[in-house]
C-alpha cells in the first residue's frame, strides 16, 4: 500500500506535536481506509486499451464489438472508482447512510458484460462468453468487494435530525476541500500540511456532531460561518502569497488557523462534556428512582 | 500471439509475487505492514481479472 511521505522530522510534522495548539487532540490518521484499491482501478482503466488496439485488426463488426466491450470496461472502472470513493466516505464517518446506488456492484455487472461481449467477438458461441463474463464479474467482486448495504450507527436516531447533520457536514466538507485546493496555489508544503491538520481537527468536530445530532445547534456556526470565513481567508491569502511571498501575511494566516483550531477543539471538548453531563443526569435520575422503589440494594 | 499472452501472464505473476514478497520482507524487518489474508485474495482476484480481460482481448488473433 502506498503511503504518503511524512514522519516526525518531516516538514510540518514538528517534534512533540509543537505545531498544534496546547490541549489539541492529535489529528486522526489520514492514511487509513480502503484507499489501497484506488491504484488497481487505475490499472483497470488501462485494461480497456488492448481491446481497442486489437479491435482495429478485425473486420468492422469485430471492431464495433471490441469498442463497445472496451467502453463497458471503461464504464465499469469509472463506477468502481466512484464506488470506492463512496465507501471511503462511508468508512470515514461514524454515522452514515448506505450509498444510494451500489456502484461497485453495477461495475461488476458491467465488466462481466464487457468481458462476455469481447469473448463473443473473439471466441464466438454463447455459453463460453456467458461463463467468462460471469467469471469476470465474480473476480471483480472478489477484487473490490461489495458496496456497504446497511446504514451505520443510525439505530435509535431521529432521521430528520440525522439528515440535517448530514447536510451540514457535507457543506462543511466542501469548505475544507476548497481550502485544501486553494492553499495549493501558495506552493508551500508546510502550509498545505498545516491546512491538512486544521481539516483533521474540524473533522473531529464533524464526527462528534454526527454521533449526537443535538450538538448541531451549537456547532452550526463552526460548520458554516467559521469554515466559510476560513475558506475565503485561505483563497485571499493564497492569491496574495503566491504573488508576493509576504512573510507577515503568512504569519497572520497561520495565527488565524491556530485560533480557529483552538476554537474548534474547545467546542468539540465542550460537546463531549455536555454528553457526559446528560449521561450523569440520566444515571442519577434512574438511581434515585430505584432507591425510592426499594429495588436498589446498595 | 498466444506466446505473447503467456509471456505477459508470466510477467504479471512475477510482479505480483515479487510485490507480495517485498511487502512481507519489509514487514519482517519492521518497516511496513504485513499482507493480510483478505488483501492477498483481493490482489490475486484482481490479477486474475486482468489476465481474463487480456485473454478475451487477444483470443482469436493470429
Amino acid at each position: 500500500m502506498a503511503e504518503r511521505f511524512g514522519g516526525e522530522f518531516s516538514p510540518g510534522m514538528s517534534q512533540g506535536g509543537a505545531g498544534r495548539p496546547p490541549g489539541a487532540p492529535p489529528p486522526p490518521d489520514w492514511r487509513r481506509g480502503p484507499r489501497r484499491a484506488q491504484s488497481r482501478v487505475k490499472a483497470l482503466f488501462f485494461m480497456a486499451l488492448p481491446m481497442v488496439i486489437v479491435g482495429f485488426t478485425k473486420d468492422p463488426a469485430g471492431l464495433a464489438i471490441n469498442l463497445i466491450a472496451a467502453g463497458l470496461i471503461f464504464l465499469a472502472a469509472f463506477l468502481t472508482r466512484e464506488g470506492l470513493k463512496a465507501e471511503d466516505a462511508y468508512n470515514d464517518r461514524r454515522v452514515a447512510r448506505r450509498p444510494a446506488m451500489p456502484r461497485k456492484l453495477f461495475g461488476s455487472a458491467i465488466i462481466g458484460a464487457g468481458i462476455g461481449l469481447a469473448a463473443f467477438g473473439s471466441i464466438g458461441g454463447v455459453v463460453l462468453p456467458i461463463l467468462l463474463g460471469g467469471l469476470g464479474a465474480g473476480l471483480h467482486v472478489l477484487a473490490f468487494g461489495l458496496d456497504p448495504f446497511a446504514d451505520k450507527g443510525m439505530e435509535g436516531m431521529d432521521t430528520f435530525q440525522t439528515e440535517r447533520v448530514a447536510k451540514a457536514v457535507d457543506e462543511a466538507e466542501k469548505h475544507l476541500s476548497a481550502m485544501s485546493d486553494a492553499i495549493l496555489r501558495a506552493r508551500d508544503r508546510d502550509l498545505e500540511a498545516r491546512v491538512e491538520r486544521f481539516s483533521a481537527t474540524a473533522r473531529e468536530m464533524f464526527r462528534t456532531v454526527e454521533e449526537d445530532p443535538r450538538d448541531l445547534t451549537g456547532a452550526r456556526k463552526y460548520l458554516g460561518v467559521y469554515l466559510l470565513g476560513a475558506k475565503d481567508a485561505t483563497v485571499k491569502f493564497a492569491d496574495l502569497y503566491s504573488r508576493t511571498q509576504d512573510a507577515q501575511a503568512r504569519k497572520d494566516y497561520e495565527d488565524l488557523l491556530n485560533d480557529l483550531e483552538t476554537s474548534f477543539t474547545e467546542r468539540t471538548s465542550k460537546m463531549l462534556l455536555d454528553d457526559r453531563t446528560d449521561l450523569d443526569v440520566e444515571i442519577g435520575v434512574l438511581r434515585d428512582r430505584l432507591d425510592r422503589e426499594g429495588i436498589r440494594t446498595e | 500471439m498466444q506466446r505473447f499472452f503467456l509471456a505477459l501472464l508470466l510477467l504479471g505473476a512475477v510482479v505480483v509475487v515479487l510485490s507480495l514478497g517485498i511487502r512481507t520482507l519489509r514487514a519482517r524487518i519492521g518497516v511496513g505492514d504485513a499482507v493480510e489474508g483478505d488483501e492477498f485474495m483481493e490482489r490475486l482476484a484482481f490479477f486474475a481479472l486482468l489476465a481474463l480481460i487480456l485473454y478475451v482481448s487477444f483470443a482469436g488473433t493470429a
